[in-house]
Order: structure tokens, then sequence, then C-alpha cells
């Protein structure tokens, strides 16, 4: 179909099977009903300037990049945001007392204490 | 040790009709968020599920175990949270705070570190990005990271808390 990325076309994130299993899981969820995928983004944010942001896709953004799949989930990505995540892997990882999705970005220069802010 | 007692036993616990719809949860901790009685700490009832939830995966009771919160140097802005599951209260040192209705659940601040946090909230927040235990609302927070972890205390060098 038309809407099928091309097979030169790489994938601008990485998206590690656990963290998609936890978004399958969200997507399951009562409050993502209705949702096709998800949405990254930043947010200006943080001591190092930029934050990530996650959100439900309701419907297929208009202006969003192109959208990719990967283990069967549309990850969208904020036009704004492509070139901060571009090449990020993201992950999902847990411990006993939190859970949070992780963002491993090379191009980022600098980092907080927390892995939540960023800049690039 | 100082165990804080808070509001009076004779207030019944206010009941969360949202939440009580959750049978998943085996303890009862509806209760509405309780400021103990000095004010010096808020739990959430959210911090409060969360505790009986980790105590339950640890298969220990709430007298064994307990939330510990305190404050460690460190990240971008000097200071930062640190939670952790504990089992050893220090005498002269520790305050235990029990809410009312917690059904035993206890979040364990140590003096110094209470001297940098009172007067906050402990919650359990749950996002689509990130699940964790937060200390939110610090009237002793000057600048806070974006992702609140690290902080920063006001007069901090006039006014040491930690010595």
């Amino acid at each position: 179909s038309k809407r099928r990325r091309t097979l030169q076309a790489k994938d601008p994130i990485i998206v590690t099977e656990r963290a998609a299993d936890r978004i399958k899981e969200l997507l399951s969820g009562e409050s993502a009903e209705g949702s096709i995928g998800i949405i990254l983004g930043v947010k200006r944010r943080g001591c190092n300037g930029l934050s990530y942001t996650l959100n439900y896709a309701f419907e297929e953004p208009k202006d969003a990049s192109t959208p990719m799949t990967s283990h069967g989930i549309n990850v969208f990505i904020e036009p704004m945001a492509l070139f901060s995540v571009v090449g990020t892997t993201m992950d999902y990882e847990t411990n006993e007392l939190t859970s949070e999705f992780t963002f491993n970005n090379p191009n980022s220069k600098g980092e907080c204490g927390c892995g939540e802010s960023f800049n690039v | 040790m100082v165990v804080v007692t808070t509001t009076n036993a004779s207030d019944p616990p206010s009941i969360h009709s949202s939440d009580d719809s959750d049978n998943a949860a085996a303890v009862n901790t509806s209760f509405d968020a309780i400021v103990n009685e000095d004010e010096r700490l808020t739990i959430t009832p959210s911090c409060v599920r969360q505790v009986h939830a980790l105590l339950k995966r640890r298969n220990k009771s709430a007298d064994e175990m307990f939330l510990r919160v305190f404050v460690d140097a460190g990240g971008c802005s000097g200071f930062t949270y640190q939670f952790e599951l504990d089992d050893e209260l220090v005498d002269d040192e520790d305050i235990i705070f029990e809410p009312q209705g917690a059904n035993g659940a206890r979040v364990v601040v140590d003096e110094a570190s209470l001297n940098i946090i009172h007067g906050s909230k402990i919650d359990y927040v749950q996002e689509m990005i990130k699940s964790a235990f937060v200390v939110a609302d610090n009237p002793q927070s000057e600048s806070a990271c974006g992702c609140g972890s690290s902080f920063a205390v006001k007069n901090f060098a006039s006014n040491p808390a930690l010595d």
C-alpha cells in the first residue's frame, strides 16, 4: 500500500523488544482505546534542554514524519523532534521501584542525572 | 525513633469510589491523602497502594518492611531523592510515617533527610513514560531538574541542612 515505508528508508529510532512489549501492554489498556500507535516527541524542559514525551496516537498525525513500524507497533515521531531523536534506541527498564522507558541517544551531548533531560 | 501518628483515630477514612472498583488491590487502602499531624509529610494513597503491592511481591508484611525515602548528593542540581524498600530502622535517626487507614504501610525518613524534604508530598506517579515514587512539592527545593529527581536547596550555603 501507499503508506508502507520503502525498504530503503531506515527507521529513525530503534525500539527494543522490551519497549515494544510494554507499548503493546499500554495500547491494550483502557486509556489507549481506539489508538493506532504512539507518538514520540520532545519538549523543552529539564536541566539539559529537552526531555522526551510519549503519547497515544489516536489518528495518524498529518504532520508527522514517515511513520515507522517496529515489532508491529506504529511509532510516529513529531517532526520537530525528529532531528533530536534520530538514532535513539528506546528501551524499557524496570527495577523493583521504578519502571520507565529509557532513551539511548548517540547524539546526546549532555544528560541529566536521571537521563530524562538531554541536549543534542 | 519517633512514630508519627496521623489524624484522629475517630475520623473514619473517606472512601474513594473510583479506587474501590480496583479489585486487584488485595489490601483496602482507600483514604484521602493525609497530612500528618505535624504536617511534615503528606503520603498519598497511590504511594500507600504501591508500598503494599511491593510488600506483596516480596511476600512481606507491612510490619516487616517499609519504604525508605532519603536525600542523597548527586544529580545536576545538587541533591537527589532516593527510595528503597528497607527492613532496618535506625534508632535516634528514623522518623516513621504511618498514615491512618494505610493498613500499616510505613514511610520512613531519617531526620537529616526530613530536614530537606519536610512539607513535601510522597507520591507514586504512574505515567505512560515512567512509573515511580516521587517527592513532590518540596518547599525547600529552589530549583529542580526537569524530571524532579534532582534539586537544589534554598539558602543551602547559609543554612546547611546536613552537617
